[in-house]
């Protein structure tokens, strides 16, 4: 039972020292490291897709849940630095589909606009020229 | 265990129950939001061929998501992965989106070239059409041109008007006018006016006028009544409203006899005006 004891609590102590010795020695993960990295890349992104004009909210949103991630960071709160920076990312990546939709349904609508007007412009100048010929 | 502590209890326990029924829902409902938001997109008849990789991610995230609640796992963890799983399926529904205007903006280029094929093919028919139109009518005029101005010829026939090389030649007699004179005669108005009519109709014709004379008389004068006569005619073609600049008058005197003068016949066929009209349809010129 001594002995039983005497192990268990040797095992206590090692436990203890591994948690403190990763807990000193242990730096933010890799993979939060790498996630942020993406995160500023995918915001980076959807600037160049220009969010800031078609998905302003969702850029917005995406920067400022990556200040919170850094402030996660700095607090050494791996966990919710790690959710914070995915959910930046997802935001990010959402303002740059967002902004490049915009821009095609834009540039679809004007497209239209320019067969629809070529289509009433064409008609009106046959209506014309035909008229004109038998007139003559 | 008193009335007052069993009361305590069970308030407690009431109060732990409401608790859980309140959180429950709350836990649940960014799993909701993303699951409803993935059925969404899944019904769109596009998802599967240009948003693929999205849905797939959402679908991943939803999975995650659920797997954490199953274990219990913290609400911020389950929320985060229906988070992910929801802004997935918001990032494939503008993918979706994308796809859509670029379809719809091919149609309209591709509508656009057929109109303007379209418009230059109905152009190209009807010039065609007016070419053509406009081919037939001028046959039809130059035939009528030609017809007329046949006919005309035709009267100048009547006149005795010859062909030369040097073009429809038409010879007056001495009847224009009096010996010596030249004033024409009333007798000379109809051939002139017939002359004016057809230069007026056949505008492309020049005409020149040549005055003849027998040798009676001095060189000098017959050079001069020969001028005067042609200018005569020129003159009453001009006032018949020939443009002057389409008719010569010459002065050829006695130099150019197409008979003997020896004879009272032969002198009167020298005294002569001919009227040459020049035909550039044939080549004809003075």
């Amino acid at each position: 039972m001594d002995i039983l004891k005497n192990s268990f609590g040797k095992l206590g102590s090692l436990a203890a020292c591994a948690l403190i010795a990763c807990g000193c020695a242990s730096g933010p993960p890799k993979t939060l490291e790498s996630q942020l990295v993406g995160t500023d890349t995918s915001i980076a992104q959807a600037e160049q897709s220009g969010a800031a004009k078609g998905a302003l909210p969702e850029l917005q949103a995406a920067k400022d849940k990556r200040a919170k991630a850094q402030q996660a960071f700095d607090k050494k709160d791996w966990d919710a630095s790690m959710r914070l920076a995915q959910q930046a990312q997802s935001d990010a990546t959402f303002a740059a589909k967002k902004a490049q939709a915009d821009q095609a349904q834009k540039s679809a609508v004007e497209v239209d606009r320019g067969t629809e007007k070529l289509r009433t412009e064409t008609e009106r100048n046959l209506e014309k020229d035909k008229s004109e010929s038998e007139a003559r | 265990m008193n009335m007052r502590t069993g009361n305590y209890l069970l308030c407690s326990a009431l109060a732990l129950g409401l608790m859980a029924c309140a959180s429950a829902p709350k836990r649940n409902a960014a799993l909701e939001e993303a699951r409803a938001a993935i059925q969404q997109v899944e019904q769109h008849p596009l998802a599967g061929e240009v948003a693929l990789k999205e849905v797939d991610a959402a679908r991943v995230a939803l999975r995650d998501a659920e797997t954490l609640e199953k274990a219990r796992k913290p609400a911020s963890e389950v929320n985060n992965a229906a988070y992910l799983a929801k802004r997935s399926a918001d990032t494939a529904l503008e993918q979706i989106k994308i796809a859509e205007a670029k379809k719809s903006q091919e149609g309209a280029e591709s509508e656009r070239q057929a109109i303007v094929l379209d418009a230059r093919e109905r152009e190209a028919k009807q010039k065609a059409q007016e070419a053509e139109a406009k081919a037939r009518e001028l046959a039809a005029q130059d035939a009528a041109n030609q017809q007329r101005i046949a006919r005309l010829e035709q009267e100048l026939s009547d006149m005795n008007a010859k062909k030369t090389e040097r073009g429809l030649v038409l010879t007056l007699g001495d009847i224009l006018f009096d010996t010596g004179q030249s004033n024409l005669k009333p007798g000379a108005v109809p051939a002139i006016d017939r002359l004016a009519a057809f230069l007026k109709e056949a505008a492309d014709r020049t005409v020149a006028i040549e005055g003849h004379t027998d040798n009676v008389g001095n060189d000098d004068f017959n050079q001069d009544l020969s001028m005067r006569r042609a200018d005569a005619v020129r003159q009453a073609l001009v006032s018949r409203g020939v443009e002057s600049a389409r008719v010569q008058a010459l002065g050829k005197g006695e130099a150019l006899p197409i008979a003997s003068n020896d004879s009272a016949g032969g002198r009167q066929q020298n005294r002569r005006v001919e009227i040459i009209i020049s035909d550039p349809n044939r080549g004809a010129s003075l």
